[in-house]
């Protein structure tokens, strides 16, 4: 394909330059303030200033606080219980659209990612109000009188904060799923089915093999920016419930800020993630070998 | 007769609007080789998939060595399916395909490894156990679909035009290595095609299908030599469709009128009256031409020359206008041109006369 | 005969629509009722709350900003993204181009926060003092993997040949680019901007780090939240909707009228 693609333009300027303004815009602009970020997180600081060396203490500090050890734990329980929630659901869902729907589910696919640009800072505010103590929900029951009191664990909560969640992650869960799908014919179920296997089995020793990249990026999605996300735990959840994106947030823009602490804490945080995001795929490509 | 091993009674299969399957009948002895042959959209894939059991029928029975199994998933059917374009599962080894099937019957490891060797055995790909599928040439894939699709040792093997992806010249192999196979089998076989010739090679019998209906059924050579409408006679190999009118009767033979020209065939049909349209439909082989002036036969001046190599196909126009095909051997087409006279006639028992009017 | 095997995976993806789609009914709604609480029964219907969402000082400010990064991501990620996948469809080794594919997908996987708060250390050390100018290079950073996304699968199906007939009959690479390939892709140039202002629009994370005491929709829209209840939002939140729908839909109508799929 690529050699008939250059030919028109082979004589002259290679095309191949056009990837210069944008390389050097991320080199600059995406690449560099990762490796700043993780030179600062070996700095200290002292109030507002800077102090350049090279030290661990930051990240000591934050593998043996209880307190940001508890905080890890939670943000990882979290993020577990988004995808947990997520993850089916958008396989069941990309399931229903590729092979129940076939061709209308390119349009319940529109539908579904439209929600995506329905503005992220309002969709967790609309869930705040719906959720709330004299919310939307509450009030509906108790104007019909299902209940008397307001159910309270439903704002402020770790419930909370994985309802919302969920709602944001799932669209983007649902489309690599989906594109995944739509390249296993039909006829690889049908054979599975043909040659003995009940659908269950189907599903397991077929379809989530053969969809496992678009499993994994589904994954990553849900496991990962839910762990990433501190405007969701600070307004739906409450104080038992924040998430150490927030405490990262708070000491970049907070009033006791602490820049190296917190870029150390984005490291250990990423780094975290990454692994058992990694252990649970490999979990999952275990349990499905057939 | 002994109770057919595939057993197929007044099955009809609406899709929403359209009507996939208008009342099918059909039965298959043990041991059969039947094509299910017609054009795209004639019913053959749904009537394929209802005996697979991917498709519902809207009423009618499917009954499998006396057993109704209409209604039951596909994991419940003593049948098979070659897909067509293989359907291999790309996360597995050929191996692991081929032994999929009799894993999910819980056969022992000794076993499944003796009966996968064998497979691979009779479909010749003994060293390829270990490649996966993207590793496997069409002809490759297409034969571990096979060997897949009949380890389990179905009731009825079902191939879905398996052969249709491939080329000319391995397509003209497979089917006679699949003819092989069945043979050494005795295995009951239910093939989808389009192909007519892939139809004819392969098939005790062939049903042809057309608009979800069985049109015909028959050994190949019933077929080829007493098509019994139009539809047949022009879709089974080359055929001259000669419309005509029956004009009258003389000596218990009718006299057809086609174009100016009058001819006269055997009323082996009481229901042409006089004033009925049909067609005789004459096979290019039979056609004989002759340059003798005076000669018996239908007027008409040749008026194209096709050299195939093996054969001439020559195209003569009659008065009417009508253009008749004739495959004649090469010596036999020596000093023929364009423009020469000649006259047509054939074998009259190789001619046959056809219903319909539909091309 | 009722098809459960349709109707079932029918109510399932309506709940799940519902799910999706509740919290922006709700606000909506609530943005044009009576009570400034929450809740129900509804009692009646007004449109106080625009009128004290637009007399809101800070209101003007912040959607001329929002529009202005919006319009500076959607132009200058646009340019460099159709540039950056034109350069990729020539990268002739196919693990070369895979590997540059997903090295420039990569900020989208990166929680906003880490990207975020990286682009403050950066304008901190070089001395760049926090504003509109950091966020819009934070947009452009966000936008940039949408468009180049959008524009490979585009580029990918083109079919290059007509280029090469173009040339073929005598026009020069440059007149052939004009004539043949910018047309063709134009619709898809056009929809992965508007997707890279719609998502300008709508960021918060690397903004709130990176534009200091300025202001644009959501930092405000944030800071009114985190006040308390106030209808208000709901006013703003719907105006916010109204505009990134517009975008969102014109970006994908340009996007199916291409082919693209």
């Amino acid at each position: 394909m690529a050699s008939s693609l250059a030919k028109p333009f082979r004589r002259g300027t290679s095309p191949r330059v056009a990837l210069l303004p944008a390389g050097g815009f991320y080199a600059l602009v995406f690449a560099l303030p990762v490796v700043a970020l993780l030179v600062l997180s070996f700095w200290t600081a002292n109030g507002f200033k800077l102090i350049p060396g090279f030290t661990l203490d930051n990240y000591v500090k934050i593998l043996t606080s209880p307190l940001y050890r508890a905080l890890m734990l939670r943000t990882i329980g979290v993020a577990f219980a988004t995808t947990a929630i997520v993850v089916p659901v958008a396989f069941a869902l990309a399931y229903c659209m590729r092979f129940v729907f076939e061709r209308r589910g390119q349009m319940i696919l529109q539908i579904i990612l439209l929600s995506l640009f329905s503005g992220y800072l309002v969709r967790i505010y609309a869930w705040r109000t719906i959720l709330g103590k004299q919310g939307l929900l509450n009030s509906t029951l108790q104007w019909l009188g299902l209940i008397d009191q307001p159910l309270e664990f439903l704002i402020y909560s770790n419930t909370a904060v994985v309802i919302t969640l969920s709602g944001l992650l799932l669209p983007l869960a649902v489309l690599p799923l989906y594109s995944a799908m739509l390249n296993v014919p039909r006829d690889f179920l049908e054979a599975a089915r043909d040659l003995g296997a009940g659908k269950a089995y189907c599903l397991r020793t077929v379809l989530v093999p053969m969809v496992m990249p678009g499993l994994r990026t589904a994954f990553a999605f849900a496991f990962l920016l839910s762990a990433g996300d501190f405007v969701t735990p600070s307004l739906v959840g409450g104080t038992q419930s924040l998430l150490i994106g927030n405490v990262i947030a708070d000491q970049f823009r907070g009033i006791g800020s602490n820049w190296p602490l917190g870029a150390a804490m984005a490291f250990v945080v990423v780094a975290v993630m990454l692994c058992s995001f990694l252990a649970v795929v490999a979990l999952i490509g275990r349990a499905t070998r057939w | 007769m002994t109770t057919p091993e595939v057993e197929i009674t007044a099955l009809h299969k609406r899709f929403s609007t359209q009507t996939a399957l208008d009342r099918v009948d059909l039965d298959i002895a043990a041991g059969e080789f039947v094509s299910l042959l017609g054009p795209s959209g004639c019913g053959k894939s749904t009537l394929l998939r209802i005996i697979a059991g991917f498709e519902q029928p809207t009423s009618g029975t499917v009954r499998i060595h006396g057993e109704d199994v209409t209604g039951r998933p596909p994991d419940k059917r003593p049948t098979n399916l070659v897909f067509q374009r293989g359907a291999l599962f790309p996360h597995m080894s050929v191996r692991e395909n081929i032994g999929y099937g009799l894993k999910l019957r819980r056969w022992d490891q000794s076993r499944m490894r003796a009966r996968i060797d064998e497979m691979l055995a009779l479909v010749r790909l003994d060293s390829m156990g270990e490649r996966l599928p993207s590793q496997l040439s069409g002809g490759q894939a297409q034969r571990v679909a096979l060997a897949r699709a009949l380890a389990c040792d179905p009731r009825v093997l079902l191939l879905d035009e398996p052969l249709s992806a491939l080329d000319l010249k391995l397509r003209e192999q497979m089917q006679l290595e699949l003819r092989a196979i069945q043979r050494r089998l005795s295995a009951t076989f239910i093939f989808v095609t389009h192909d007519q010739t892939e139809a004819l090679v392969m098939s005790d019998r062939i049903a042809i299908m057309n608009g979800g209906r069985i049109v015909q059924q028959g050994t190949p050579r019933e077929i080829y030599r007493r098509p019994n409408s139009v539809f047949v006679s022009d879709f089974i190999g080359a055929t001259n469709l000669l419309s005509g009118e029956v004009v009258g009767m003389e000596g218990g033979r009718l006299i057809l009128a086609i174009g100016e020209a009058r001819i006269t065939v055997p009323a082996d049909r009481a229901s042409y009256g006089t004033g009925r349209r049909f067609a005789l439909s004459v096979r290019p082989e039979t056609v004989r031409l002759d340059r003798a002036p005076g000669a018996a036969g239908l007027a008409a001046t040749v008026a194209e020359i096709v050299y195939l190599g093996s054969s001439v196909r020559v195209g003569a126009r009659l008065g009417g206008g009508q253009l008749i095909w004739a495959d004649l051997r090469d010596e036999e087409t020596e000093g023929l041109d364009i423009g020469t006279l000649v006259a047509l006639s054939w074998n009259e028992a190789a001619a046959a006369l056809v219903e319909g009017n539909e091309r | 005969m009722v098809r459960w095997n349709r109707v079932l995976p029918a109510g399932f993806v309506t709940l799940v629509v519902l799910y999706l789609y509740a919290p922006i009914a709700v606000i909506v709604i609530f943005s044009f009722t009576t009570s400034p609480r929450l809740s129900m029964p509804i009692e009646g219907f007004t449109l106080d709350w625009y009128v004290s969402a637009l007399s809101n000082p800070l209101i003007a400010t912040a959607l001329r900003n929002s529009l202005v990064l919006a319009a500076t991501s959607a132009v200058l990620s646009g340019v460099m993204g159709v540039a950056f996948s034109f350069g990729l469809v020539a990268v002739r080794r196919a693990w070369l181009r895979s590997t540059l594919l997903a090295g420039s997908l990569l900020p989208a996987i990166v929680p906003l926060l880490v990207i975020g708060i990286a682009l403050a250390v950066l304008f901190r050390a070089v001395g760049m003092p926090q504003g509109l100018l950091n966020a819009a290079i934070g947009h452009m950073i966000v936008s940039l993997p949408f468009v180049v996304l959008t524009m490979n699968a585009r580029l990918e199906s083109f079919d290059f040949s007509t280029l090469e007939a173009a040339r073929d009959l005598g026009a020069s690479a440059w007149q052939a680019f004009r004539d043949i390939t910018f047309p063709l892709i134009r619709p898809s140039v056009i929809g992965a901007m508007l997707l890279a202002a719609a998502l300008s629009l709508d960021e918060f994370v690397v903004t709130w780090f990176n534009i200091g005491n300025q202001q644009s929709v959501p930092v405000l829209v944030w800071g009114l939240m985190r006040r308390g209840v106030d209808p208000s939002i709901n006013a703003i939140a719907t105006i916010l909707l109204a505009l990134l729908v517009c975008l969102v839909v014109a970006s994908n109508r340009l996007g199916r009228r291409n082919g693209a799929s």
